[in-house]
């Protein structure tokens, strides 16, 4: 599984969370790749072309997992592609007034597993419809 | 009332037993305004409110602590899901499933840890010995306050010596007298932004040594928060002396000089030119 491309980055700056939700994830056959900050993030994005969801931690530290909008948006090659945003959090989401967010979904700490799984479904399968539509 | 508030009973008794500059009847220009205080009446007032403090202290972190507890709760849940999920397939090793196992007791005993240093900081139970290390009250106050300073985006930088700095006080003690100074200053960070600042928050902790006359530890603890007039600098270790009266007891600094008096050590806020605060702890070393 950790073969194929992937088609989900998950950041989180909790190494034990990542790990497991990895894991989680290959047992559930969707590849994905682990990063723990919105540099290895952005680095993790252009090298690996087949992304399409993002399930971020809101809290990275001191950086916001919100900011990897505003950074995909003003990257020449990232912002034409169409990811979609899931955002995982520990606290209320105190957004930025300045930030223009696209759709996303936000679940809440600790997060059901089978509800996790069942949005990056959802995701997933949203972007293979609009793809399918766009394309025919 | 929450068990933690402090009343005007409270307020009426501390200011009795607490020294102030006002003139009175038997005022001593020397040792300041005292009424009749009975000694054991007045400790046992000041751990009282100490502790109703540190309970005060919990209440603003229950958030903080709400969102640390999180985490390893979050751990758990998947590697539980995970054991689940390969119990029931043909390809996994017993080294995966004992890794799911050790990460669950990993978290467990994280969120441990956590429940437990809250619990000795609320409670006042730390070490029962009358020892205490400067250094370590220091880290462990900062570790206390990582959630806050980290919602907060504040930096926080530690320097000087490391090497064990014992003083007579007990450990839970010395770490809320850190805390509540490390508290007013990301509270005075917070209060810079809410005028419009965007720069970053930062508070140094510099602990020294210094041999000389007994020996002595000596820490500064800075910020580049709002700052404080010089006027009310002066007062802001008067009992319910506050800048900030929807949250502050008006309780922590006050505490913070209480504490060390005991021991013969003294705290003094000296105001940043520009920014900020400089607050001084100075503490005889235990022989």
């Amino acid at each position: 599984m950790r073969d194929q491309p992937a088609l989900v980055l998950l950041v989180d700056d909790v190494n034990a969370i990542v790990e497991e939700l990895l894991t989680f994830m290959e047992l559930h056959g969707i590849p994905a790749i682990g990063v723990s900050d919105l540099d290895e993030a952005m680095a993790a994005l252009e090298a690996n072309p087949t992304i399409r969801v993002l399930a971020c931690d809101v809290r990275l530290g001191r950086e916001s997992g919100l900011s990897i909008v505003s950074r995909i948006q003003s990257h020449l090659q990232l912002r034409e592609r169409p990811f979609r945003y899931l955002f995982i959090t520990g606290d209320p989401i105190r957004t930025d007034s300045t930030l223009t967010m696209p759709d996303h979904q936000v679940l809440t700490k600790p997060v059901q597993p089978q509800v996790l799984i069942e949005v990056l479904r959802n995701l997933l399968g949203e972007l293979e419809e609009s793809t399918q539509q766009g394309g025919g | 009332m929450k068990p933690n508030a402090i009343t005007q009973r409270d307020i009426e008794k501390w200011t009795r037993c607490t020294p102030t500059n006002r003139p009175g009847p038997s005022a001593d220009p020397v040792e300041g305004h005292y009424e009749s205080i009975d000694l054991d009446d007045a400790r046992r007032l000041f751990d009282n409110i100490a502790a109703r403090s540190r309970l005060a202290d919990l209440g603003e972190q229950s958030s903080a602590l709400a969102h640390e507890l999180r985490q390893p709760l979050f751990s758990i849940s998947v590697a539980n899901e995970n054991l689940g999920l390969m119990l029931g397939r043909p390809d996994v090793t017993p080294a995966q499933l004992e890794k799911s196992i050790a990460r669950i007791a990993e978290q467990v005993r994280r969120a441990q840890v956590i429940i437990d240093r809250t619990l000795a900081y609320a409670s006042g139970n730390g070490p029962g010995a009358v020892r205490a290390d400067v250094a370590l009250a220091a880290n462990n106050a900062v570790e206390f306050l990582t959630p806050l300073f980290d919602a907060a985006d504040i930096e926080i930088d530690i320097r000087g010596s490391r090497a064990p700095a014992p003083v007579g006080l007990c450990q839970v003690e010395t770490e809320q007298v850190f805390v509540n100074i490390l508290r007013n200053a990301a509270e005075s960070i917070e209060m810079r932004r809410e005028t419009g600042w965007v720069g970053s928050g930062r508070i140094t902790i510099d602990t020294g040594l210094d041999d000389g006359d007994g020996g002595q530890v000596i820490c500064a603890i800075a910020d580049n928060g709002a700052g404080i007039a010089g006027e009310a600098a002066s007062s802001v270790f008067q009992p319910f002396f506050t800048t900030k009266p929807r949250i502050g007891t008006g309780l922590g600094l006050h505490i913070c000089r209480r504490v060390l008096d005991k021991v013969g050590g003294t705290v003094d806020l000296v105001p940043g030119e520009n920014e900020g605060v400089r607050v001084e702890i100075v503490l005889p070393l235990l022989a």
